[in-house]
């Protein structure tokens, strides 16, 4: 009997067991899970926690994201790396960072939320959604396998005019998977302002408000991916573009009014109309005439080039100087010069000879007017005797192959390569596949006085540590057996649906001739960092490599648009516009046409190294010739891009030495010099005024200035006494803002 | 009942699982005598948990069922199904005992003894610590050392004895380390040493429970230990990449091997070893190094395809075999460094390795609790 009731009672319990048992799980899981995910979901490491690590900031470059890590927890930057991520997690160190029998011990969860010592202080809350998630994959056993990956991610707006600063914007993600589902991943993306002054927005409920006018630029980033978002507030109300010029509708059939022109300004008028940003009237004659002569040649025009053109009536003047600019002489010697900095020549190790040889084939690309595709295509092809060869001194720019891949990349993609060395770009596309993949094929390349293949050259892939495969950056893997990858990469680069290669030159031209890039910085071109006018941008590429990547025709198109000739004297509306051509952007000159410019104002050449008397600055072959003049002014030794360096071109060492210095002070008035020989020659006052006006500034002094002058240079004083007030005179020109700049 | 059979782990999670429903409260399991034990309170009574077991078959079999249709259900996130398997925590390392009969494992939920060498699971007892690193045997085999700590707080030896029985209690507590325990070394039956996730590594006393020395030179976390024949020097090595020689007596830091180039995980003496002593490393730069600590020499080093993560000498110093994070064991000649054999153990990573003393048996756990017998010829 009391052994059937024990069996009586065990088959009730037993009974029971089933019954309690779903609830038991089920109620002990419903309590615990305050979580967004529903009950029943598992949760996904990659999708449902990887996103939380970058919203709170975990896997950020100053945190565990960083190259070493943190505290010795290593994640991959922005979760770039996943399945890294993971291992480093519940692999690492005998899975001490998750503790799959009490997860609230757990050390992903202790950490942040302070509950143990942390680095970064208390991050969450022990009841915070995210803490529940950890929790609860920790608790479903910390597994890594899924079975959806994120296809993409679409943001609401990615454009939006903002009228009232008042107004506020909803931002919203959603996720799309690869097994077509939809998710809401609003909560788990990051937005993040370029310019944190100019918008706040709300991390919890990614509300968006303005604090300032103007064109501003977010990045929404969820998983791997990151999109731009663009804001435009007006700068002004209800102004009329216009208002400023002289005429209503700027004169665009006056100038030669070619496709790509009227794109130009057609682009430009548009965004300054969408921003009510009202443009400056057109320069005048003599500042238009000096600064495309800057611009395109280097150097200033002569009072004799500043007094004829002003005589002439000729509707079309502007665009017949720009044409006698381009094929001139001086046009050839400045844009070698351009090249040269953009390629980095320079000499290395004492390699002289190389150096020369390069400068001579890239000045005679640009006399010859050789498209720009074919440059590249003749430097990445390069092979033979660097001495000889000119182009193959490319190979001997840099030291190693990875250094090459990143020389190519920023040179012809206008890309940063450089940061998916160390992990996947954080902001872009580009992956350790790429640039390890690149610097393979430039690591077959032996880069000896002789540049010539070398089969065996690899370059071992950091995270594989085995040899990486040769790889088109973004493309695709060559054969595991090429040996050189550089024609296929060539074929890629200058294919005319290549996105980058057309737009980066494009781009530099611009900058060259504005003042600043569409993007910029001009070698960071990424579409987390669009450009200002995207549609020009690809007009301008468009039309560069339909007239065969010819750089004279870029410039000379933007050298006859309206943006181009517009005043830089800035109104009271648009004075703010650094980046929408609303008037002209003032460009410190470089230290080359300065230190040219000075010369030819004072008639007193420099002398440069061992160089001939005469040499100018422009002209010369290696950046680091001896020259205290250049040294004062700020030269880019070309060691990295000369656009992003940080010189002293308009810096307060430039201005003092200008000021006080033996630049200026040592030569205005030797024997010999322009000053002096007016003087000698017993020109009056007031007219070589007049001279040193037209030969620096391009144009004859205002009537104010003439007064002025007139004014303070006595004839009645001694010769010594005149001749250091227009001494002074000169000194004030050279050292004005106006001079030092091309506007 | 004591022809019970051994009750299997399926069987265990449900009598905790009756345990979590029936009692509610933390017990410790004692299968082979059949009884569910349940400890903390005057009032318990032996449970005839077998009988509940045996009488409940059938609907053992169906709930397995509804668990596994739940379980294939839930994979997909959009089906209304969480049952999933119970979390098993990975095997951190392993201990023979000298009697040859058990295994001892330790991972998150405890000190796990397995008969050997059928490796079935016999008993399992709870630890302070959260984390167990490393366990180790005094020489006399009288007592276990047990390394580990919660993790950033704090890193402790449990020093626990063999010999009172199965039930490993606790004789003392060697407390002094600020992050847990990753590493010990017993130098002789009273002193023991042991290095943590702190950078440190503490010489012992464990009688006093006193420190002797403390060895400062790891720039991060120690990950294993050694004792070279003459009891005087120690070698040491971590997640800095650089394996550290050391006098005990004076703490001086000998010298530096830096060949490694990226975490080196666990460090093995070579047995029967005439000349300079041997130590082989094992380390994520998928590299086994050969060294002669003495004299601060590398001598050679055998490559694989994967990060290694245990090191172990086979009983005649004649070969090394080194364990991986990708489930596989390589032997290793070290004369030619060529590896000999390649032998696939788990799924996973392997976290400790043992070679038995006097067999051909390698046993290995890792990820998963997987444990597993390798007879390597």
């Amino acid at each position: 009997m009391k052994n059937n009731h024990q069996k009586h009672i065990t088959n009730i319990l037993s009974f029971l067991l089933i019954l309690c048992y779903p609830i038991y799980i089920n109620s002990s899981y419903a309590v615990d899970n305050k979580n967004p995910l529903d009950s029943n979901e598992r949760i996904n490491f990659e999708n449902d926690l990887i996103p939380i690590f970058t919203k709170f900031g975990c896997n950020a470059g100053a945190c565990h994201g960083s190259a070493a890590g943190r505290g010795e927890f290593k994640l991959s930057l922005f979760g770039g790396n996943p399945q890294a991520d993971y291992v480093a997690i519940v692999r690492q160190i005998a899975g001490r960072r998750i503790n799959l029998m009490h997860p609230e011990k757990s050390l992903v969860i202790l950490k942040p939320t302070a509950q143990t010592r942390h680095g970064g202080g208390r991050v969450l809350k022990k009841n915070d959604v995210p803490v529940q998630l950890l929790h609860d994959w920790i608790r479903q056993g910390a597994r890594y396998e899924t079975k959806r990956h994120l296809k993409n991610v679409h943001i609401t707006p990615k454009k939006q005019i903002v009228s009232d600063l008042k107004q506020t914007i909803q931002l919203k993600a959603s996720a799309h998977f690869s097994d077509g589902t939809t998710k809401d991943v609003t909560r788990w993306t990051v937005f993040t302002p370029e310019d944190t002054s100019a918008i706040k927005i709300n991390p919890a409920t990614a509300i968006a408000k303005l604090n300032r006018r103007g064109r501003h630029i977010i990045i929404a980033r969820y998983l791997t991916e990151v999109i731009p978002i663009e804001f435009i507030a007006p700068l002004n109300d209800k102004i009329d573009i216009n208002s400023n010029t002289n005429n209503t509708v700027e004169k665009t059939d006056e100038i030669i009014a070619s496709n790509i022109v009227n794109n130009i300004d057609t682009e430009i008028r548009k965004l300054l109309a969408t921003l009510r940003l009202p443009v400056s009237a057109n320069a005048d004659d003599a500042t238009f005439l000096r600064r495309v002569t800057l611009d395109l040649t280097g150097r200033l025009p002569t009072p004799e080039h500043v007094n004829a053109f002003l005589a002439k009536t000729d509707t079309k003047k502007r665009e017949t100087w720009v044409d006698t600019l381009l094929a001139s002489e001086e046009f050839n010697v400045y844009w070698t010069m351009q090249l040269a900095k953009l390629f980095r020549v320079r000499s290395r190790d004492r390699n002289t000879q190389g150096v020369y040889t390069y400068h001579q084939w890239l000045s005679k690309q640009i006399r010859d007017g050789v498209g720009y595709d074919k440059i590249a295509r003749s430097v990445i092809l390069a092979t033979g005797d660097s001495h000889q060869v000119g182009a193959a001194n490319f190979y001997r720019t840099v030291d190693g192959p990875r250094e090459q891949a990143e020389l190519m990349s920023e040179l012809f993609m206008g890309a940063r390569l450089r940061c998916a060395n160390c992990h996947n770009h954080p902001l872009d596309k580009w992956t350790q596949d790429d640039y390890h993949g690149l610097a393979a094929i430039f690591a077959k390349i032996e880069n000896e006085q002789i540049v010539r293949l070398k089969p065996t050259g690899t370059v071992i892939h950091p995270v594989t540590r085995e040899k990486a495969q040769l790889r088109i950056p973004g493309e695709r893997f060559l054969s595991v057996d090429a040996v050189d990858g550089r024609k296929e990469l060539a074929d890629w680069l200058t294919d005319p649906a290549n996105p980058y290669f057309a737009k980066a030159i494009v781009n530099r031209l611009w900058k060259a001739m504005m003042g600043r890039g569409l993007v910029e910085p001009v070698d960071d071109f990424r579409s987390t960092n669009p450009a200002t006018h995207p549609d020009l941008l690809t007009a301008l590429a468009d039309d560069f490599i339909t007239n065969g990547y010819d750089l004279r025709h870029t410039l000379r198109q933007i050298a006859l648009s309206n943006a181009y000739a517009r005043s830089a004297n800035a109104t009271p509306q648009n004075r703010t516009d650094d980046r929408f051509y609303s008037h002209a952007l003032k460009k410190p000159l470089a230290p080359e046409v300065l230190a040219d410019a000075i010369s030819d104002v004072l008639g007193v050449p420099d002398t440069y190294g061992a160089e001939p008397e005469g040499t100018r600055a422009v002209a010369l072959i290696d950046p680091n010739t001896r020259s205290d003049a250049l040294d004062i002014l700020g030269r880019c030794s070309r060691e990295t891009f000369c656009e992003t360096s940080v010189g002293a071109a308009d810096g307060l060492q430039r201005k003092l030495h200008l000021f006080n210095g033996d630049l200026l002070n040592a030569r205005i008035g030797v024997p010999g010099s322009r000053l002096d020989k007016l003087i000698t020659s017993s020109t009056l006052p007031m007219d070589i005024v007049r001279e040193f006006y037209l030969a620096a500034l391009s144009r004859h002094p205002t009537h104010k200035e003439q007064t002025f002058w007139k004014q303070h240079i006595d004839v009645n004083v001694s010769a010594n006494t005149q001749r250091a007030t227009l001494e002074d005179m000169v000194w004030s020109l050279l050292t004005c803002n106006e001079f030092v700049t091309n506007h | 009942m004591n022809s019970l059979p051994t009750i299997s782990p399926i069987r265990q999670r449900l009598i905790v699982l009756c345990q979590h429903i029936f009692v509610g409260r933390d017990s410790e399991i004692a299968p082979t005598d059949g009884l569910l034990m349940v400890g903390g309170n005057s009032d318990s009574r032996p449970f005839q948990a077998h009988q509940l077991a045996l009488n409940s078959a059938l609907i053992l079999i169906t709930l397995s069922l509804l668990c596994l249709t739940l379980s294939v259900l839930s994979e997909d996130a959009h089906q209304p199904a969480i049952l999933y398997s119970t979390p098993t925590a990975p095997i951190t390392d392993l201990v023979l005992t000298e009697d040859g009969k058990s295994v001892i494992a330790s991972s998150q939920a405890g000190l796990h003894i397995y008969e050997y060498p059928t490796l079935n699971l016999q008993r399992t007892i709870k630890t302070k610590a959260h984390n167990i690193h490393d366990i180790a045997f005094s020489p006399d085999g009288k007592l276990l050392a047990v390394g580990g700590g919660n993790p950033s707080v704090e890193g402790t030896v449990e020093i626990r004895s063999w010999s009172k029985g199965r039930s490993l209690p606790i004789l003392k507590t060697l407390k002094g380390h600020r992050d847990s325990v990753t590493a010990i070394s017993w130098r002789d039956s009273s002193t023991i040493v042991s290095g943590g996730l702190d950078r440190q590594i503490i010489l012992w006393d464990i009688h006093k429970e006193k420190q002797i020395q403390v060895f400062k030179g790891h720039s991060k976390g120690v990950s294993s230990l050694c004792f070279l024949n003459d009891n005087n020097t120690l070698v040491s090595t971590g997640i800095d990449q650089n394996i550290r020689v050391w006098n005990v007596t004076t703490g001086e830091l000998l010298r530096s091997l830096n060949n490694h180039t990226m975490s080196v995980h666990d460090l093995a003496l070579r047995p029967n070893n005439s000349g300079s002593p041997m130590v082989a490393s094992a380390s994520d730069d998928q590299t086994v190094r050969f060294w002669q600590p003495s004299i601060g020499r590398m001598v050679k080093f055998a490559r694989v395809k994967a990060p290694l993560l245990n090191v172990a000498w086979l009983n005649d110093g004649s070969r090394v075999a080194a364990a991986s994070n990708d489930g596989h064991v390589y032997i290793i000649n070290p004369d030619t460094v060529e590896v000999d054999t390649v032998h696939p153990a788990i799924d996973g990573w392997i976290y400790s390795m043992i070679v038995h003393p006097t067999n051909s048996d390698i046993i290995v756990g890792g990820a998963n609790g997987q444990i597993k017998r390798l007879v390597v010829d």
